[in-house]
């Protein structure tokens, strides 16, 4: 997926830098706004926003910290260049400090939406910019202009569906659907949205642990696998390497290598995911979870046999009743029934739809 | 029965030492008194609270607020006791430490007032009850004609007849006789059950009174939270803004609401399992509405931190959430909101209810305008996101202070955290009671203190509050409890300029056998005053009787309408919750009516002078 740039910015920040190495400004600034740290970083921004010869970026990330720290006059001079991210920036500030949607509309250039509320094509001055599409979108929902906020959120989503406006993008499409009725699309809204809110406020959790417990790779692993849930090895990825990155004791955690080994895996990059996986078999030669990923590269190769093998001593584990090892079950089934086991393969199939699985054995039975 | 109450315990000599040696300014901690300026002049709601003999001073657990019960507070109640036709005034109670419960000994009582009829207090003994008391609503539960008081609390909550001791209606010669205890009746919760906000409403329409009970969360005052929830290295840490804060109430145990039927005589049954779909949540905050429009009570219920809820009544008291169908469960972007106080009202005078809840810091002070397909949220629209969203807010209100006919919107203010006064929070911990005008122009208005010793001025955070007329001059005055400091009494000298109405509204002395009945207090009645201004046209004002208002409290049965200019009403139009609708003739303007259903205009009486 491309990203606008504004958006990229917003993504992962803080966990992405080795342990050994500070956060940038930017980083912290961001880190501060995103997870509502506010008073650890507004002493950066006010020397942020007192330095004529600061980047827009930074002026706009110590500008938002500001604001929400009650400074919002400083926060608006501080900021007031006519860059994207300070314009977004100022358009954030109007919609959640000022209730000025009509303000976040005219920053963004956006068409007159709110006396052509029916207009089909809506228009922006930055259209790659998806957080000013969203901001728009939210400016609209809080004006009441539902129907009118729509297409704009829509297209927000559709440049960077993770957001960190998402969620509220999310609830507003489904407030559209709610007022006009629409009894079709409104519960896959709410449900959309119940999980996307549900994503976030686990990753902003995870963030807040591994900020609090920089020596400590769950709540990174908690990240990266909040990634991979939403197809993102290559985020994933991100705070696993800054851990790995960390030194000796860090590259020696088999749960980091191995995770990192499947987000490879996911990449596309087999070789990279066997080398990491092996050192993480090497190191731990029984622990299941390396040797499903494991076998899931065995998979990508058509290795049939390979993979049963590794799957098979997967399922033969006690922790095979785990909930994260639930789709190797599945996994095995379908090798089984591929190289022609069809008895054995129902009975593992069998085995996973006991264990809670919902999934069919066979494309035909999908 | 009534016993003495002596000095609360807490305010020892060595506190009165430590306070006299500060000088007594600000507030220094918790069960520390503040000492408020004395100053009338312009037209204001002046905290006269000393001058009028109100000398209650809420205590609620440590100055640091190591706890979450010590940061809620408490509420307020104006009921008549006696039945000598005044407010006089109620206060639930706290402790001075949270570990102080484990200790029986140690609890409160509940802290009353006689009013003399003019709105200077007398302290009354209280009931000798014994506890953490947080909300109370008042309403007449065993319909003999006068006020009763249930009163929550953490561990256990209460219902108090009143009963009179001698024919004179006074209340010197009123008990408050402890009638039931309601606690639940499952025992499968382990730590005790913590009641915050209490609504009186009429479920079934059967003419008795019915009881909500709004339940916050588990918490153990054997093992009290601290530092982290969670287990570790997956616990996360009681932090507000990167600073340590007391821990809830996410990551704590919710506990679940309770539907109480009366049987008329002051006794309830649980009849929890009328409310369809009801799941545990942290409830703070409960008003009953008909918010359909139908003709019975619904019940909005402020959840903090989960989605709100809004029993929709089909008129036999049988309950479905309709929070989420009717766009009131979340915030405008899908967040569930710290929900605290909620109070309705017919700000845009459309003829249907609208409703303000309040919250968190961050969060907006709500406002939805009812309509036939459920609420539209008009927050933004009326700028109430910037006005609001430094403040956390407790007791709300929609009243008319200054008698112009449009409501404005008080809210009760104070953060939970004492780290809301480090730096560069956005907010503080001490905060005003606020008050915005609501129209006519459809944009909120500041209405900044203007008098001296106006109850808008000081920053001590405040959470229950309760409006009513204390010296009967027609104007609604303001009662606040401000935490770990003394409450404020408000006294309105606004509108000179303008005429008003007071009304209240009475179901029949005697039971009917009709399907559906008016309790005998009114409760749940709709008031229409019609008054015509001065270029002619017709405009209609609408209140309904309701008690548990804003947040922990209760407030006056009387309807207080301001006609403006005016100097006469159109007509009343009455629409009882037995059904019947009454239209009555209009009249001259400064009065106070009081009329029962089918029976008219009992009494009209000019207003005091203040």
């Amino acid at each position: 997926m491309k990203l606008s740039l504004a958006c990229a910015a917003w993504a992962l920040v803080v966990l992405s830098h080795p342990l050994d190495s500070p956060p940038t400004p930017l980083q912290q600034l961001r880190t501060a706004y995103e997870l509502d740290l506010i008073p650890s970083a507004t002493a950066l921004a006010r020397t942020t926003l007192a330095d004529p010869k600061a980047e827009p970026e930074l002026r706009a990330a110590a500008a938002l910290v500001l604001a929400q720290s009650g400074a919002l006059d400083t926060a608006r001079r501080g900021c007031a260049g006519d860059t994207l991210v300070e314009r977004l920036a100022r358009a954030r500030m109007a919609l959640e400090q000022e209730d000025d949607p009509q303000g976040v509309l005219r920053l963004l250039g956006a068409s007159a939406p709110l006396r052509e509320p029916n207009q089909r094509e809506p228009t922006l001055r930055d259209a790659a910019s998806a957080e000013a599409w969203l901001l728009c979108g939210r400016a609209l929902g809080r004006a009441g202009a539902l129907q009118a906020a729509e297409p704009y959120l829509l297209r927000g989503l559709g440049l960077d569906r993770h957001h960190l406006d998402a969620p509220k993008a999310h609830a507003l499409l489904l407030s559209a659907a709610l007022e006009r009725g629409d009894t079709q699309l409104a519960p896959q809204r709410a449900e959309t949205a119940r999980q996307v809110a549900q994503w976030h406020a686990l990753w902003k959790a995870r963030r807040l642990q591994a900020l609090r417990r920089p020596d400590e790779p769950l709540p990174r692993i908690g990240l990266a696998e909040l990634w991979l849930a939403v197809q993102e090895p290559a985020r994933a990825l991100e705070p696993l390497e800054a851990w790995l990155a960390g030194g000796e004791r860090q590259r020696s955690d088999v749960r980091v290598l191995a995770l990192s080994g499947e987000c490879l895996r996911r990449l596309g990059q087999h070789a990279a995911a066997r080398e990491r996986l092996q050192l993480a078999r090497s190191m731990e030669p029984l622990r299941s979870e390396t040797r499903y990923f494991q076998a899931l590269v065995a998979l990508d190769a058509r290795d049939l046999p390979l993979a049963r093998s590794e799957l098979e001593a997967v399922c033969a584990d006690s922790a095979a009743v785990d909930g994260r090892l639930l789709r190797a079950h599945l996994d095995l089934a379908r090798v089984l029934w591929d190289m022609g086991a069809q008895e054995e393969a129902r009975a593992r199939h069998a085995r996973y739809r006991e264990l809670g699985g919902s999934e069919p054995l066979t494309p035909e039975q999908r | 029965m009534a016993t003495v109450t002596t000095a609360p315990r807490w305010f020892s000599s060595a506190r009165l030492a430590a306070l006299l040696l500060l000088g007594g300014a600000g507030l220094t901690g918790g069960c520390t008194p503040d000492v408020p300026a004395q100053a009338q002049s312009e037209p204001d709601l002046h905290d006269e609270a000393r001058a009028r003999g109100v000398d209650y001073i809420n205590c609620s657990g440590s100055a640091s607020k190591d706890y979450i019960l010590e940061a809620n507070g408490a509420g307020v109640a104006l009921f008549d006791l006696g039945a000598d036709g005044d407010l006089d005034i109620a206060f639930a109670q706290g402790l001075a430490r949270t570990q102080d419960l484990l200790d029986p000994a140690l609890g409160t009582d509940i802290v009353l007032y006689e009013n003399d009829g003019r709105g200077y207090f007398r302290r009354l003994p209280g009931p000798g009850l014994r506890g953490w008391w947080t909300g109370l609503v008042s309403g007449d539960l065993d319909n003999d004609g006068d006020d009763d008081l249930v009163v929550g609390g953490f561990g256990s909550s209460v219902v108090l007849l009143q009963e009179q001791a001698g024919d004179q209606a006074a209340p010197e010669s009123a008990v408050l006789v402890r009638a039931t205890e309601l606690t639940p009746p499952s025992t499968t919760q382990t730590a005790p059950p913590w009641t915050t906000s209490l609504a009186v409403l009429d479920a079934n329409r059967d003419g008795m009174l019915d009881l909500y009970v709004t339940q916050y969360l588990d918490l153990d005052p054997r093992r009290l939270p601290q530092g982290s929830l969670g287990n570790a290295p997956l616990d996360v840490p009681c932090e507000w803004k990167g600073a340590a804060v007391y821990c809830g109430p996410l990551g704590l145990n919710a506990q679940t609401d309770r539907l109480l039927l009366g049987r008329g005589d002051g006794a309830f049954d649980d009849a929890s399992e009328r409310l369809q779909g009801l799941v545990p949540a942290f409830g703070l905050g409960a008003h009953a509405l008909d918010a359909d429009s139908d003709g019975d009570d619904d019940i909005f219920v402020a959840n903090d931190s989960q989605p709100n809820f809004l029993w929709i009544n089909d008129g036999t008291g049988q309950f479905v959430d309709g929070a989420l169908a009717l766009g009131v469960a979340y915030g405008a972007e899908g967040r569930a909101q710290a929900g605290m106080g909620v109070a309705s009202g017919d700000v845009n005078r459309d003829g249907a209810l609208d409703m303000v809840v309040t919250n968190f810091s961050d969060e907006p002070t709500e406002m939805y305008a009812g309509g036939a397909r459920g609420f539209t949220r008009l927050t933004h629209r009326y700028a109430l996101g910037r006005e609001t969203r430094a403040l956390l807010s407790w007791g709300c209100h929609l009243v008319d202070f200054d008698g112009d006919g449009w409501l404005e919107l008080v809210s009760v203010n104070g953060h939970v955290y004492p780290q809301a006064d480090l730096p560069d929070t956005g907010t503080r911990y001490g905060q005003p009671v606020t008050r915005w005008a609501l129209g006519p122009q459809p944009k909120a208005r500041l209405l900044p203190p203007r008098a001296k010793d106006s109850i808008f001025a000081p920053a001590v955070g405040g959470r229950g509050s309760a409006v009513g007329d204390l010296n009967q001059d027609g104007r609604p005055d303001l009662v606040v409890v401000r935490i770990d400091a003394p409450a404020s009494v408000g006294m309105n000298t606004e509108g000179a300029e303008h005429a008003r109405l007071s009304v209240r509204l009475l179901g029949p002395e005697q039971p009917s056998t009709a399907a559906r009945r008016t309790p005998r207090d009114g409760s749940g009645a709709t008031c229409i005053v019609v008054v015509k201004d001065a270029a002619g046209s017709e405009h209609a004002l609408l209140a309904e009787t309701r008690r548990a208002v804003g947040f922990q409290s209760s407030s006056t049965p009387w309807l207080h309408f301001g006609l403006g200019t005016s100097t006469r009403y159109e007509s009343l139009i009455i629409r009882w919750p037995s059904g019947a609708v009454e239209r009555l003739p209009g009249g001259t303007a400064n009065r106070a009516l009081t009329v029962r259903e089918g029976s008219g205009i009992l009494t009209s009486r000019t207003f005091q002078a203040p």
